[in-house]
């Protein structure tokens, strides 16, 4: 009985583990002032993959929890506000395009009354690679059900470069790699034993990026 | 105990798992599927306006029957036949671009000489030239795709062509756990339509085409410009 309990637990202990790393690279001086506010924007322009707009959100909102949460204005309203300058096409890719664009007097009039001091461009994405083993599932007059093993790896890897539009520099850049193993066994019912290798991701990204803009060098 | 398995298949859905879950997911909508046509009615009319010069300009759109009620039909093997409406959603996006770039905007219902108000400066006619869409199956990647190809004519009152050009547009979604292929492609479209509408208003003052005819309107607007 002990055993029957003792197992299913310790599996579910062990599955869904999540190694992660932060890296920080600073260039130059931050500081949150109370009128500021920040915006975090996905990549999007790359053809073989795009920043999760999940994810950017994720970021976003952990960025604002807590008592040195940071104002932040939500992706689609800041590029909705400034249409068509942020689309994947037209977006600034290096810092070196964001004087010409700053140098549009309706596109730097819109960022002022938005009160926006930082831009956080993510770049990255998630993927679920070495998938193995096999289940399967049938289905019969006296019922179902599935049997098998099947785990599988996802990794995550993305970096927020910083733009600060006060000094129209790159003040630094923050990544995070995260990856772990998911399994899922089936006796009868598939239990998925989920690594949330993206929500690990996301949590050390945002907890890193709200330390770097507070910090004042 | 039903709440409990519906939050695991969202959680699921959200760390992207693959395998099981997604081939029996899979194999009940194909079930419930069934063989027929695969419709997606893009109607989005959440275009912003763009932040542009507004050209002191007045214009008049005339949007054909061809354009207002384009539909995309295509048959994807092993996947049935799909059919595209983006004609209203299309309508949408120029309705809301157009007013920031231009001081007036007219939307016409003819071509007919008597139907175009002396007072305007240029009637635009867009055309869909070619419109494709791709979906995960096909590409082998996680994402749903939308090309669209526009031929944007200028006549002046008259009737008379003064330049004609592309315009590009190219919109891509990923493919969620719980989002229907419909509904992917449906904001494919509509992303692609966001960029056909930032081409278009950041493209139009930069036309070579439309530069000399542009040049001309502008000077005439603006004497002193002229003198200068």
């Amino acid at each position: 009985m002990f055993k029957a309990f003792c197992v299913p637990i310790t599996l579910i202990l062990l599955a869904g583990c999540v190694s992660s790393t932060v890296e920080e690279v600073r260039s130059g001086a931050t500081g949150v002032r109370d009128h500021d506010q920040i915006v975090v924007l996905g990549r999007r322009h790359n053809n073989g993959y795009e920043t999760e707009p999940d994810f950017v959100a994720c970021v976003g909102n952990n960025l604002a929890r807590g008592r040195d949460g940071i104002s932040v204005l939500p992706e689609r309203e800041f590029v909705d506000t400034l249409f068509p300058w942020f689309e994947p096409r037209t977006a600034p890719i290096e810092i070196r395009d964001l004087p010409n664009l700053m140098s549009n007097r309706l596109v730097a009039e819109r960022l002022q009354e938005a009160g926006v001091r930082y831009l956080v461009w993510l770049d990255g994405s998630t993927s679920t690679n070495d998938t193995s083993g096999s289940m399967t599932c049938a289905v019969s007059p006296t019922g179902g059900g599935c049997f098998g093993f099947v785990t599988w790896d996802r990794d995550s890897a993305y970096e927020a470069s910083i733009w600060d539009l006060e000094t129209m520099s790159n003040v630094g850049k923050i990544s995070t790699d995260a990856s772990g193993t998911s399994y899922m066994p089936a006796v009868i019912v598939p239990v998925p034993l989920i690594a949330r290798v993206q929500s690990s991701a996301c949590s050390g990204m945002a907890n890193q990026l709200k330390a770097f803009l507070h910090a004042s060098n | 105990m039903q709440y409990r398995v519906a939050a695991t298949a969202a959680q699921t859905a959200r760390e992207g798992v693959p395998g099981p879950v997604a081939v029996v997911g899979l194999a009940v909508a194909l079930l419930l599927g069934g063989c027929g046509t695969t419709a997606v009615d893009v109607t989005s009319d959440r275009f912003p306006a763009p932040v542009v010069e507004t050209m002191p300009l007045h214009l008049g759109v005339h949007y054909t029957e061809a354009f207002s009620g384009f539909r995309l039909e295509e048959s994807v093997p092993q996947r049935g036949d799909w059919a595209i409406d983006i004609g209203r959603a299309q309508v949408n996006m120029l309705n809301a671009v157009l007013p920031g770039m231009f001081e007036r905007v007219v939307v016409l219902d003819s071509l007919e000489p008597e139907a175009i108000p002396s007072s305007l400066h240029a009637v635009l006619v867009p055309e869909v030239k070619e419109m494709q869409f791709a979906i995960p199956f096909q590409t082998r990647s996680n994402f749903f795709e939308v090309w669209i190809r526009y031929e944007m004519q200028l006549l002046d009152p008259l009737g008379e062509e003064i330049a004609s050009w592309p315009v590009t547009a190219y919109g891509k979604t990923r493919s969620l756990m719980l989002e229907t292929a419909e509904a992917a492609v449906r904001d494919a479209a509509v992303n692609a339509l966001r960029d056909a509408g930032a081409f278009l208003a950041i493209g139009f003052p930069r036309q070579e085409e439309l530069r000399p005819w542009l040049e001309r309107q502008l000077a005439a607007l603006n004497p002193r410009l002229e003198g200068e």
